[in-house]
């Protein structure tokens, strides 16, 4: 992690010698260039993190499969799960570890379900009856425009799943 | 008092989900509680039909199997206090339960307290039929006036029979009375003298019926929807009221009214 004190200089834990954040021209924000890398170490220590979870949750187990899964058919796994295809309205993935769609994902998913609330879900196209991660359901809007290719992941943040664009 | 009714066809596509969604709506404005039960296990629609698909964690099979409590399972819908639905397991197929265990279920959900419980049938006269009509008091049959289905719903009727559901109800179904009147199709007189047994509807074919299916809500709801208003009435003589055939005419089309005026 990386501190941001008064004096508008960075300090990285751990760090022997200070670095002064004085090199920038007049004008340039100082702040934003503290912040994108502070971003930045953020990202990085975050993929870190979930290749370490994706790594312990599963044991490094995954299931691939090839073409859509077609309405009443699931797959169930105890590992992660990868899909290129659709999964389609009907369909169900329930995987102990994270699910990835190369696809669209129109039915329901269940990434962790045996509770793990650090599980993932990307999908090319977002467009679920249903999604659960670990012991957590949300349920999709009725209406919802005609779905569009836009990669988006479905993770848990305090109790609650959230879809953000990838 | 609660009742449960089964509505089965034997034909496939004929409006058995359709008009298990409209009874349960309608029956629902009316005041009462009911549950509807898809016991189409492995091709389930009823909960698209009802717009409840995504409020599914729990169905049937796992309320038979004991992995939840029916009240876990039991759907309520969005519109109406007193509608729920049970919905099917979509992939399982028709073996995963047994006529008993629809009995059992059928008796839980009376004790619940609902005063209807309308059991949607699959299509065909196997397994899920058998389970369909085993924990039902009353039938009624759907069919559309084609030769096929009248065929069908003739053998189901048998069926019933023969399982002691006596005195099965007709919902004519998708009935076109310019078609009729042409003499391309089988009238109200024609199927009921063919099947010989009490006619609880007549339901024209209507386009809102597609309209509110896709939508996901039923068209008993749409004031001015035809169909919808076929449905009121056959709710209302499902809950004791007399109420006369709803009267069907075709509506003159500008272009048949001036072939009229041109052949004075």
């Amino acid at each position: 992690m990386i501190t941001f004190d008064e004096n508008k200089e960075i300090k990285p834990e751990g760090a022997e010698n200070e670095i002064e954040v004085g090199f920038a021209e007049e004008g340039t924000p100082v702040g934003d260039i503290v912040d994108a890398a502070e971003t930045a170490e953020e990202a990085k220590e975050e993929i870190k993190e979930a290749i370490e979870n994706a790594f312990s949750l599963n044991e490094n187990t995954t299931l691939f499969h090839k073409g859509n899964l077609r309405n009443g058919r699931s797959i169930e796994y105890d590992g992660s799960v990868v899909l290129t295809g659709d999964v389609n309205p009907g369909a169900q993935i329930k995987a102990k570890g994270n699910i990835i769609v190369l696809g669209a994902i129109k039915g329901m998913v269940h990434a962790g379900c045996d509770g793990n609330r650090d599980a993932f879900i990307f999908a090319l196209t977002m467009r679920p009856v249903q999604l659960r991660i670990g012991d957590i359901i949300t349920r999709f809007p009725d209406d919802m425009a005609k779905a569009e290719i836009n990669p988006e992941y479905a993770y848990v943040e305090d109790g609650k799943i959230y879809v953000s664009e990838f | 008092m609660s009742e449960v009714i089964v509505v089965t066809s034997g034909k496939g596509g004929v409006g058995k989900t359709t008009t298990t969604a409209n009874l349960g709506c309608g029956l629902a404005i009316a005041g009462k509680k009911v549950a509807l039960v898809d016991a189409d296990i492995g091709l389930r629609n009823l909960d698209v039909v009802m717009g409840l698909e995504n409020r599914i964690v729990y169905d049937l099979v796992d309320v038979v199997d004991g992995n939840c409590k029916i009240k876990q399972a039991l759907i309520k819908d969005k519109r109406y206090a007193g509608l729920f639905l049970l919905p099917a397991a979509q992939t399982r197929d028709k073996d995963a339960v047994t006529p008993e265990q629809m009995k059992k279920l059928c008796e839980t959900l009376k004790e619940e307290g609902f005063d209807y419980i309308i059991l949607d049938c699959p299509a065909g006269i196997e397994q899920g039929f058998k389970n369909a009509i085993a924990g039902a008091d009353r039938a009624v049959v759907v069919t559309t006036p084609e030769v096929s289905a009248v065929r069908d719903a003739d053998r189901i009727i048998g069926l019933l029979e023969a399982n002691e559901l006596n005195n099965p109800t007709l919902i004519l179904n998708r009935l076109r009375i310019d078609m009729v009147e042409k003499g391309d199709m089988m009238s109200i007189d024609d199927v009921t003298e063919i099947l010989a047994i009490d006619i609880l509807g007549v339901v024209p074919d209507d386009e809102s019926i597609v309209i509110q299916t896709n939508k996901g809500e039923p068209a008993v709801t749409v004031e001015e929807s035809k169909a919808g208003q076929a449905y009121r009435n056959i709710t209302r003589r499902i809950l004791g009221e007399d109420v006369p055939l709803m009267e069907l005419k075709t509506e003159e089309k500008f272009m048949d009214k001036l072939k009229k005026l041109f052949r004075r």
